[in-house]
């Protein structure tokens, strides 16, 4: 007994190396291969020019994240300080394949690059998307929704508008609707964050209660139909299955736990999400992941899509740029 | 006894390196295959973006003389080296023309700056954003077909593969670049057409 949990042991910590070993190596490819930034914990929205609110943040991953999850298309906002001498085509194209946005085989990745110093701003499409948000229309959004919004030094509310309005193009496209914050365009920043956040992280209760739910149902079919087949005499009939279920599906929660690597929806469900260890006592039984224990406290939705990262999606080279 | 076992063995010894060969050589090629593959379908790409490019010209050609008819000449350089690229045969051409088209096309553009009624027509700024966009397209699309040429290329030149690529006539690609000469095209009729 005391050799093995010694020997789980010694191969969570060697898969831990791993884990820290293949995520650095990571980095050192991303540092190499251009001057493009390295994702945050949400793949979403990154910051770098701190031009937008936490709220605004916020507002950015709930929509987005609403919306990857019902149409599997990705869409980013990205402000930095400066391009480094890169033209900002070239940095977006960069970004958008170096992140992996959007579905690889769909290509539904857009991204909303912003430089502060430089003053440019540019819409970047994936090719699966390129029927919705053409050229034309990119620039249109640029020159109506966003630069027109960008007054003195506040740039959040031009932005916020600008990602509003692909998102509800891509939502459109789709066919579905977006409950969190598309629909309230804010007036300013702060009052259609307050209002939006409320709205979704209920919508976001109501479906972990929902996949809660869901799981135990599941859990409770297969643990009756296992208990149905065997003999029935064997003394009563969901005890032994029901004592050795939740061992057995320890093993998932670690996968769980691996899709949680790169950070839980929540972005705080961080490393792992928690999935190595705590996997055996994640009440879904695996289902969710192992994420859902330490990622509890965030809307961490059962690393249903391995947390907020890319899906791999490339391409792009579609948009348009603008001065402001 | 002993002669057969080295006899034996000998025997054994040239059946795995055969098959080690085999097995290299297989996995050789394919890699070749998806390498080239890829250059293929890069080069798709590329004429996607191009021909993208050319389909938009008659529309722009069309807005700019409707309110620019005497810039005769930046307009007749656009649709000249639209036919040019359209008669390209090899690579090296396409992308001499290539260049040619996007400098007609940029000094179009410029000229038409001279005219506000022209750039707050909606349609024409919808078309230059196309334009623009399309530009942007081609210049990832190249810069892919290019890696991907690179990628091939290297594999068939380097040493081991190198044997087996002559073998089975696997042959270099050209990148997609103009020469030198071709950079200076653009220049010259500039010149001319002052």
């Amino acid at each position: 007994m005391k050799l093995h949990s010694m020997k789980t042991h010694s191969m969570k910590t060697r898969f831990i190396r791993i884990l820290i070993l293949s995520a650095v190596l990571t980095c050192v490819v991303f540092a190499h291969v251009g001057a493009a930034p390295s994702p945050g914990p949400e793949i979403y929205v990154l910051d770098q020019a701190g031009v937008l609110s936490p709220e605004a943040e916020q507002a950015i991953v709930r929509t987005a994240g609403e919306l990857d999850q019902k149409t599997q298309a990705q869409v980013a906002v990205v402000t930095l300080r400066g391009l480094g001498g890169t033209p900002v085509e070239d940095m977006a194209v960069d970004i958008l394949r170096q992140w992996g946005l959007g579905d690889p085989k769909l290509n539904n990745g857009v991204l909303l690059l912003f430089a502060l110093d430089d003053r440019e701003i540019r819409i970047d499409v994936g090719y699966g998307l390129e029927g919705a948000l053409p050229d034309s229309k990119t620039g249109r959004i640029l020159d109506e929704d966003v630069i027109p919004y960008f007054s003195g030094d506040q740039y959040e509310s031009g932005l916020l508008r600008g990602f509003y309005r692909i998102c509800g193009v891509v939502a459109e496209e789709y066919g579905v609707t977006l409950e969190s914050g598309a629909a309230a365009i804010p007036e300013t920043a702060e009052s259609g964050a307050g209002s939006g956040s409320a709205s979704g992280s209920v919508s976001i209760a109501v479906i972990c209660v929902l996949f809660v739910i869901i799981g135990c149902f599941i859990l409770f079919v297969y643990i009756a139909a296992r208990g149905g087949r065997g003999p029935r005499g064997r003394g009563p009939r969901g005890r032994s299955p029901r004592g050795r279920w939740p061992g057995g599906f320890g093993g998932f929660g670690g996968f769980g736990g691996f899709g949680g690597f790169g950070g839980g929806r929540s972005g705080r469900g961080g490393f792992g999400g928690g999935g190595f260890g705590g996997s055996n006592r994640s009440g879904g039984g695996g289902f969710g992941g192992g994420g859902n224990r330490s990622g509890g406290g965030g809307n961490s939705g059962g690393g249903f899509s391995g947390g907020s990262r890319g899906h791999g999606g490339s391409g792009g080279g579609g948009g348009s740029s603008r001065k402001f | 006894m002993n002669m057969i076992n080295t006899k034996t063995l000998l025997i054994g010894l040239t059946i795995l390196v055969l098959a080690i060969f085999c097995l290299w050589s297989f996995s050789s090629y394919n890699t070749l295959v998806t390498l080239e593959e890829t250059v293929g379908a890069q080069w798709g790409q590329v004429e996607n973006q191009l021909q993208r490019r050319s389909d938009l010209i008659p529309n722009l050609v069309n807005t700019v003389s409707g309110y620019a008819a005497h810039e005769r000449e930046a307009i007749q350089a656009v649709a000249d080296a639209r036919s040019k690229m359209a008669g390209a045969d090899s690579i090296e051409t396409m992308a001499a023309s290539d260049q040619e088209l996007s400098g007609a096309l940029s000094r179009l553009l410029a000229v038409v700056e001279n005219y506000p009624d022209l750039e707050a027509d909606t349609q024409f700024q919808a078309l230059q954003d196309e334009l623009a966009g399309t530009e942007n397209r081609i210049a990832v699309s190249r810069r892919d077909y290019n890696q991907s040429v690179q990628a091939y290329n290297t594999q068939i030149k380097r040493f081991p593969s190198m044997i087996f690529s002559a073998m089975m006539g696997f042959t270099s690609k050209p990148y997609f670049q103009a020469s030198e000469g071709a950079d200076q095209l653009p220049e010259v009729n500039f010149g001319g057409g002052r």
